[in-house]
């Protein structure tokens, strides 16, 4: 290294601002939450829980009125062809002398 | 990454990344601000191999984002650039002509493209190989020893007294 080099090195840079430390370290920490995220993040997961029990119960609850709709067009066709039926009896007995 | 560990590496590494950084930009305020945001980026981040040489890293980082801030800056006019008052180098001395060294070596700094005023910094004050100063700027190790070469003519023609100053 010659002269000009070694001067240069013994030279001194300033340091970074005092609150520069500070205000990282700061941005670190965690944020204070507020509001509903604040309430709801205590427990995500029972919420998740909650969520999927909701949903389980929405498709059982349709199941059910799938099913149920499915019995009553049953139970509607036979109540049809019973009345079809006593009609043809009754029009058979009113043609009779 | 928790405060404790962020506050441990940057006692370790901010005063030689801010010198760096003010040498770059000769702006006080720009080469805190790059430094806030290396800083929160290199705690934010997740890297996916692990980081060898932490100060080498740093220095690539605030490099990159050194030359961003450039660019968004670029169209800054020539006179605003002129008006804006530099931030001092260098501490000051107590002893005059150090004093006088050390404005002149702050303006010859100055005075060399960004790219050379880089390799001369880390050269110089971080005392890093060229290979490493290379590994650092994205650049080869011929590339860095050629800028090295000719900011060091520039240096020692403005800072190294002439034959005939030494003689009087």
């Amino acid at each position: 290294m010659n002269d000009v080099e070694n001067k240069l090195r013994q030279l001194q840079f300033p340091r970074p601002p005092e609150n520069l430390r500070s205000e990282l370290i700061a941005a670190m920490r965690p944020s204070p939450r507020s509001g509903l995220r604040d309430w709801l993040w205590p427990s995500p997961s029972a919420w998740a829980a909650v969520a999927a029990a909701w949903m389980i119960m929405a498709l059982l609850q349709m199941s059910q009125r799938a099913a149920s709709r499915d019995n009553l067009s049953i139970a509607t066709k036979q109540q049809i062809i019973r009345y079809a039926a006593m009609m043809q009896q009754n029009q058979s007995l009113i043609s009779q002398p | 990454m928790t405060g404790e560990q962020l506050a441990k590496i940057y006692d370790e590494h901010a005063n030689a990344l801010f010198a760096f950084l003010l040498n770059l930009t000769r702006s006080e305020q720009d080469a805190r601000d790059i430094l806030h945001d290396v800083f929160i980026r290199f705690a934010q981040s997740t890297p996916s191999e692990p980081i060898l040489h932490m100060r080498a890293w740093l220095i690539k980082c605030c490099h990159r984002m050194a030359i961003d801030s450039f660019r968004k800056n670029a169209h800054r006019t020539k006179a605003h650039h002129d008006s804006q008052e530099l931030t001092d180098l260098f501490l000051s001395s107590p002893a005059s002509n150090d004093t006088e060294f050390s404005q002149a070596a702050a303006e010859a700094l100055h005075s060399l493209p960004a790219e050379q005023r880089a390799v001369v910094h880390l050269k110089i004050w971080e005392d890093m190989t060229f290979a490493q100063i290379g590994e650092a700027l994205k650049i080869p190790a011929n590339t860095a020893a050629s800028r090295y070469r000719y900011a060091l003519i520039k240096l020692k023609d403005v800072l190294e007294p002439q034959p005939h100053q030494k003689i009087v």
